[in-house]
């Protein structure tokens, strides 16, 4: 049933790039929380813990974007390139399904890359003694995932009607614009004139990652979360999923 | 067909609801920190009565919050949700229909902005923004909106209908600004930008000094000297400069006194007096002369705020009571 999802997790595995990437993340996260790196905000030294983590899920979260766009950017392409997608169809398997089962694929591989990541902060809060948060960690990775897989299944949606470049731009600049909102927002209120109807263009096509973010920082925690950004980042990976199962390819 | 009816059903339903939902929430407003932090500014009140403003009540003015999106009114211990009247983070009193109200950006946004400005006009750049800072403002926007509906300013009386028609009448083609004129006949004439210098070393001994004779002395002085570089300057630059003194001067004086209510002494004093006498181009040393003036004007006579009208500029009020 979901044969050709495995096929396409095993060729993820395979990916030598995604594993160098994600040690350089995991390098950058614990640089971040050692001490050797001096990290500042209004000119004071953020060390503590609690203060630093909002700061290393952000980070954390800006990569697993951009390894979730560069491993859902070329998969399907890429199988219709090599016409494994023939095998496919006299197999009897809807073009939805086959769909469904690749981007899902590509959301899977996705998290399971942010999740090492997303591990390494918490195996270092646990060591700080900060057992609410592991304690937490796991139903807060639930909602730090949401963005990362609507990410990756919009990637993936956008993949199947747009060539790779554009596809591949346009899913970085929304995932770079969602993670970047309260600049822009900020942004949007200095400036006048066209600049501020583009940005508030941007600002209402585009879904609000951070806040989402930012909500699972809150919950690990232990403050109150703002129900109304994670509904948002769902209805993004709700989206994402729309776009998988509702685009067609034409060589299909 | 009915399988196709059957799958949209199946995968509209729940985007619906989570469209639903979404929109709903959207509704429940701005942070439970927004609320909180307008709730405690309220509940300084008492404290604030004791600084001698008659009739200045934080609750006489609506107090909006903008999050970038919309802005969160709160007004007679309700909050309404409406439209931005002002389209952008501005820390101000703004004239809406019969009255004027306070338009401040959330925290949230407020901390945003200072990250990415380094700071704003009467506000020590690298300093921080937090709740106390944002009740502090709150409270110094309201002190403007005091100023407006009670009085003259220097004579002359504003309603915010005339306000309103002043801003949108404004093409931007118009004279110079208080700013400007600033920059011109102060900042960029090193002269006169020396002996304003002067004066602020002699603010700084006025309100440091122990011995109250020597105060007397140190305001004769510096009075003599201020009134000879105001000879110096053109009308619309010293009306400028006595103008931003009295409004923004009581207002930061206020503002800091509420700050102090909120966070104790020692942060009061870090934030707003070691940086009293730095020299800042522009309106913003203004906010800081003028609230020394006022530090002054308590060690002369606790009491000066009782017929405080506003109808004069603060080195009026000082020579008043130093030549008493």
């Amino acid at each position: 049933m979901m044969g050709v999802m495995k096929n396409a997790l095993r060729e993820r595995i395979r990916r030598k790039d995604i594993y160098v990437v994600m040690v350089i993340g995991l390098l950058i996260v614990l640089l971040c929380m050692s001490g050797t790196v001096t990290l500042s905000i209004d000119g004071i030294p953020i060390t503590e813990i609690r203060r630093l983590l909002p700061f290393v899920l952000n980070v954390v979260f800006v990569t697993g974007g951009g390894m979730a766009v560069a491993l859902s950017l070329s998969t399907i392409p890429k199988e219709y390139e090599r016409k494994t997608s023939h095998l496919v169809w006299i197999r009897g398997i809807s073009q939805w399904n086959y769909h469904g089962q690749l981007a899902l694929a590509n959301a899977v591989s996705s998290l399971a890359a942010v999740f090492v990541l997303y591990a390494g902060v918490m195996i270092y809060a646990g060591v700080k003694g900060e057992t609410g948060v592991l304690l937490r960690s796991v139903p807060g990775f639930l909602i730090y995932g949401c963005g990362t897989a609507g990410i990756s299944f919009f990637t993936s949606g956008l993949s199947l009607v747009l060539p790779g470049m554009a596809a591949g731009a346009l899913a970085t600049g929304v995932m770079l614009a969602g993670v970047l909102k309260p600049v822009l927002r900020t942004l949007s209120g200095m400036v006048s004139g066209a600049s501020r109807g583009i940005l508030k263009g941007i600002l209402v096509l585009t879904p609000d990652l951070y806040e989402t973010e930012a909500q699972a920082g809150e919950f690990l925690l232990g403050n109150p979360v703002d129900v109304h950004s994670i509904l948002g980042g769902l209805l993004f990976l709700y989206l994402g999923v729309m776009m998988v199962f509702l685009f067609r390819r034409k060589e299909a | 067909m009915g399988k196709q009816i059957k799958g949209f059903i199946m995968t509209g339903i729940p985007g619906f609801l989570l469209l639903s939902a979404w929109l709903w929430t959207g509704k429940w407003g701005i942070s439970e920190e927004n609320k909180k932090i307008y709730e405690d500014a309220v509940r300084l009140q008492e404290q604030v009565d004791s600084l001698g403003f008659k009739g200045f009540c934080l609750s006489d003015y609506p107090v909006a919050m903008y999050d970038g999106k919309a802005e969160y009114v709160f007004e007679n211990g309700e909050m309404k949700k409406r439209a931005p009247v002002l389209e952008t983070f501005a820390g101000t009193v703004y004239p809406v229909e019969n009255h004027f109200e306070v338009i401040v950006p959330t925290v949230e946004q407020f901390e945003q902005l200072m990250s990415l400005t380094g700071g704003a006009e009467g506000i020590v750049a690298g300093s921080g923004y937090g709740p106390p800072e944002q009740k502090a403002t709150i409270w110094h926007e309201a002190f403007h909106g005091y100023q407006l509906t009670e009085f003259a300013v220097l004579g002359e009386k504003v309603t915010p209908e005339e306000l309103h028609e002043e801003f949108v009448g404004n093409t931007g083609e118009k004279e110079k600004s208080e700013e400007q004129w600033i920059v011109e006949e102060v900042d960029e004439k090193p002269d006169v930008r020396r002996k304003l210098e002067r004066e602020i070393k002699l603010l700084k001994k006025a309100v440091s000094d122990s011995d109250i004779d020597e105060v007397h002395r140190t305001v004769l002085e510096y009075s003599q000297r201020r009134r000879q570089r105001m000879e110096e300057m053109p009308d619309k630059a010293r009306e400028a400069e006595v103008r931003c003194e009295l409004t923004e001067g009581t207002a930061y004086y206020v503002e800091s006194s509420v700050y102090r209510m909120a966070s104790g002494q020692q942060a009061y004093e870090e934030r707003y007096l070691d940086g009293l006498y730095e020299y800042e181009n522009g309106r913003g040393k203004y906010y800081r002369t003028g609230f020394a003036k006022c530090l002054i004007l308590d060690r002369l006579d606790p009491n000066w705020k009782e017929n405080f009208d506003f109808t004069k500029g603060l080195d009026e009020v000082i020579e008043e009571y130093g030549s008493q």
